[in-house]
């Protein structure tokens, strides 16, 4: 009957009777618990569904701490650490008593199940949220930034995406020194347009951080995410309003300024780069005047770095092929080598240009 | 309900009182009782005058005195000795009364040396019962009753025999009767006016319920009258400064106008009409349900009878002894029993009266007399299920406030009752007592209540909740989240607690989703007659 009455809700897709009754709701939460551990999954998942149905305004009640730290317990069953999972992105972190010792909890917990698209939404989801929580930031396991390789994605309407983009977030992932972990999460706050918080910390981050010869890759996956979140935000008012209602056109200028804004401190970087490459490897710039704009922004320079090269590359670049996909081509079986490769650059500059 | 006759010395002086009168009676009954034969010394006195006649006509001059035919005793002295032989009557049939109403009593005071204590106390139960259903107490009131008529009968019959001898002396009685007969009015009229006034009599509650019942059926029939309602119509719309005369101009004007307010009137009379004769059914039909039971009231089970006998036993057991013993084994009686059809209300107001006495507040902090742990946890208990159900049950009845009431002033907002032995049931309680706060079931820790207290706890709240739906009406029907908050610490147990605790616990959460859910004394069930499921 409480199961019926929830998918009524649903249907409804009123958030307000569901706020109302929240505190029934998150009164049903560890029974849909206890329901999902024995194998039946109705009751948890009209819990999940009524609650997204209400987003971004409803929470549990914070009463549910105790209940939830006994179910991210370490030496709880894995069944009822995907419950906890499962519903984490709806707990209410900012007004947990004791959230500090939760959030490791719940990230050994979260690392315990096993991955899937969908729950790599739902934690990537519940990580920004907890990462807009500044008394709980410093709390959040490094283990759990590096998790962001995984490369999940946000849910459409994720409304953390925002806070998640703050200033002290960026700054967190900085002080790893993890140049991917710091990629995926920039490709996760960048995944959907929106508001940018921390919009000078990652200018920052990325003149200081995905700068230099090496970072080629990285900022060819920001530089795509960028043109597509602008390719959206150049859709128009109309368009963006059917998930936004309340936007209007100064909040859509705004955003394309901000993306527009990465976009060109990315490309100053690769610049700066190529500058570098020209400069301390004599690779001429006439080289790059064959690319189009497009190519050149997405050329990984450490195509001209790679030691050494197979023989089938070297086959490859002898061929009359077009530079962009030899080049591309090479960085994607090269792009991991860390070493400098002189005898190769040698051999690449005997080919495009003297051979 | 308290016992009517929980003495027997009342009747004892009844008898007394009785025998007196009729001996007081009796002797002006034999001092009258020549008046109704004929007086021999009479005749012999006309016969004596109708030899001398005889002998010597000329004795009586003109007169020829006759031997008087007796036509009976005068009617001055039939009245008299009428009311006196009424007074007299009335006094042996009052003795009479008393005489049984005593063997009444002893039937009623005797004590059943079978069966348990409840049994027993239920076979008192019943008796008092019958003795309710029956009116003895109005019967054996009639006794006194009897009584001072016979007395206003003989001071009339004294009256009136003395008038005929001597008006003096006549007077003195008259005066004396008058005297008593007024002082008498003036008690009735004393006591209807006031419940406090010490002279209360059977006539005083008679002349009160005429006096309240009266004036409603008249306040109706105003209120519904048509003249008035134009004439308070057109009042309203004068201005103050000449209301009043143009409240007069009104009155006459729809006096004189028309036969149409002659229609009015008679519509008016009418309905007056109909209101009293509403008055004399409703009346009747009171004293019909009281006499025969209600009529339309389907019979209801022996179940349902006897839970209604030992909810009044309890009743009477908490109101009528002191012993701490006896109050823990009716409360362990009272707290097994799930339905509370009847409850008298100030059972609620008993259980709290206990649990303050079993506990003592020291430096803000609430703790268990000792010795007094059982009655105490039970007392705690029977508050709580019989303080919910009179809330279902009755939710404006005076009692409840009273109970908070005494609760706040026995403990207060800040005494931590923490550390008294019954977490559960207290932190219910409190959460009754104080709805406002909803931090109840926080400290509680890894207290594990006992299955009856869980029970009993989740049972009590499901009540309450459904209460408390009905009544709040604060941004849609609500059940107070405390309540909410009780299911959720309830259903996150582990291991969770029994089915039955389960089911109200999602009970709660069900009336506060707006699902068909009815909360009867029985339980919870939806209302296509499920209950609510457990899986």
């Amino acid at each position: 009957m409480i199961i019926r009455k929830l998918e009524a809700m649903i249907r409804a897709a009123d958030p307000y009777p569901i706020e109302i009754r929240k505190t029934a709701i998150t009164a049903f939460f560890p029974y849909a618990v206890l329901q999902e551990q024995n194998g039946r999954h109705e009751a948890l998942d009209a819990f999940l569904r009524v609650q997204n149905a209400a987003r971004p305004y409803y929470f549990m009640e914070p009463w549910v701490e105790p209940f939830v730290a006994t179910l991210l317990n370490e030496e709880g069953p894995i069944s009822a650490k995907r419950a906890a999972t499962l519903t984490s992105p709806h707990l209410p972190w900012r007004y947990f008593a004791n959230g500090e010792h939760l959030v490791p909890l719940w990230a050994a917990a979260v690392l315990a199940v096993p991955y899937t698209d969908k729950t790599g939404q739902i934690i990537a989801d519940t990580l920004l949220k907890i990462a807009a929580c500044s008394p709980l930031l410093p709390h959040i396991p490094s283990g759990m930034w590096l998790w962001l390789n995984k490369r999940p994605s946000l849910p459409p309407d994720c409304t953390e995406r925002r806070w998640g983009s703050a200033q002290g977030v960026v700054q967190t992932i900085r002080a790893l020194g993890d140049v991917e972990a710091l990629t995926s999460y920039l490709l996760l706050v960048w995944s959907e347009w929106d508001y940018i918080y921390g919009l000078e910390e990652m200018s920052a981050s990325i003149r200081e951080d995905l700068g230099g010869i090496w970072m080629g890759h990285h900022r060819e996956d920001l530089l795509r995410r960028l043109d597509y979140i602008l390719g959206q935000l150049d859709r128009g008012l109309e368009y963006l309003r059917q998930s936004k209602p309340s936007l209007n056109e100064e909040d859509i200028q705004r955003m394309k300024a901000e993306y527009g804004q990465l976009k060109e401190v990315l490309l100053e970087v690769a610049r700066e780069a190529t500058g570098t490459l020209v400069r301390e490897y004599h690779i001429p710039a006439t080289l790059f005047g064959l690319l189009t704009p497009a190519d050149r922004c997405g050329i990984p320079l450490e195509i001209h770095v790679c030691d050494p090269p197979p023989i089938s590359l070297i086959a490859c670049l002898t061929q009359p092929l077009p530079l962009p996909s030899i080049l591309r081509e090479f960085t994607a079986q090269f792009i991991r080598d860390p070493q400098l490769p002189t005898a190769v650059l040698g051999l690449l500059h005997r080919c495009c240009f003297n051979g | 309900m308290p016992c009517p006759c929980q003495s027997d010395t009342p009747v004892l002086t009844w008898i007394t009182q009785a025998g007196l009168f009729s001996a007081v009676t009796s002797a002006f009954v034999i001092q009258v009782q020549p008046g109704l034969q004929p007086d021999p010394n009479e005749e012999t006195a006309a016969l004596l005058r109708v030899l001398i006649y005889k002998t010597d006509n000329t004795t009586f001059g003109g007169d020829v005195p006759t031997v008087p035919q007796w036509s009976g005793p005068p009617r001055s002295i039939v009245q008299v000795q009428a009311m006196l032989y009424a007074s007299f009557t009335a006094t042996l049939l009052s003795a009479f009364l008393a005489m049984l109403g005593k063997q009444w009593l002893n039937r009623y005071g005797s004590t059943d040396m079978r069966g348990t204590v409840i049994e027993r106390s239920q076979n008192r139960q019943r008796k008092l019962n019958g003795i309710v259903t029956w009116y003895f107490e109005h019967v054996m009131e009639a006794l006194p009753l009897m009584l001072q008529a016979a007395l206003l009968l003989l001071g009339c019959a004294l009256c009136q025999y003395l008038w005929e001898i001597d008006l003096t002396v006549a007077s003195v009685i008259l005066a004396v009767t008058s005297f008593g007969l007024a002082f008498y009015f003036f008690v009735v009229a004393a006591g209807a006016a006031s419940r406090s006034c010490p002279y209360q009599t059977p006539g005083s509650r008679v002349l009160r319920s005429v006096v309240s019942t009266v004036p409603q059926a008249f306040e109706y029939a105003l209120e519904h009258s048509t003249a008035i309602s134009i004439l308070r119509s057109d009042l309203t719309c004068c201005q103050p400064s000449t209301s009043i005369n143009n409240f007069v101009y009104s009155a006459l004007a729809i006096l004189c106008a028309s036969p149409l307010v002659l229609l009015i009137l008679t519509i008016d009379a009418i309905r007056l009409g109909l209101a009293m004769v509403n008055l004399i059914v409703t009346f009747a039909r009171r004293a019909y349900i009281q006499l025969f039971g209600a009529p339309s009231t389907p019979t209801r089970g022996s179940d349902q009878q006897t839970t209604s006998m030992h909810l009044q036993c309890v009743s009477w057991i908490l109101r009528t002894s002191q012993d701490k013993t006896v109050h823990l084994s009716t409360l362990e009686s009272l707290a097994t029993m799930v339905q509370l059809d009847d409850l008298d209300p100030a059972i609620v107001a008993d259980c709290c009266d206990i649990f303050i006495g079993c506990v003592k507040v020291v430096d803000r902090t609430a703790m268990v007399s000792q010795g007094l742990e059982p009655l105490a946890t039970v007392s705690a208990t029977c508050l709580l299920l019989t303080f919910s159900y009179l809330s279902v049950m009755d939710p404006s009845s005076d009692i409840l406030g009273d109970v908070r009431h005494r609760y706040v002033m026995a403990f207060g907002p800040w005494t931590d009752t923490r550390s008294l032995p019954f977490p559960y049931t207290i932190r219910a309680i409190e959460g009754i007592i104080y709805p406002d706060q909803d931090e109840q079931w926080l400290d509680l820790g890894d207290y594990k209540p006992s299955s009856d207290e869980h029970f009993i706890t989740a049972h009590a709240l499901t009540k309450l909740a459904w209460s408390e739906y009905k009544s709040i009406e604060y941004h849609g029907k609500k059940v107070p989240a405390w309540i909410l908050r009780f299911a959720f610490h309830s259903l996150s147990m582990n291991p969770l607690p029994s089915t039955s605790v389960v089911a109200n616990c999602l009970s709660i959460i069900a009336i506060d989703l707006d699902c068909n859910i009815e909360v009867s004394s029985a339980g919870t069930t939806t209302t296509d007659g499920r209950c609510v499921q457990v899986q």
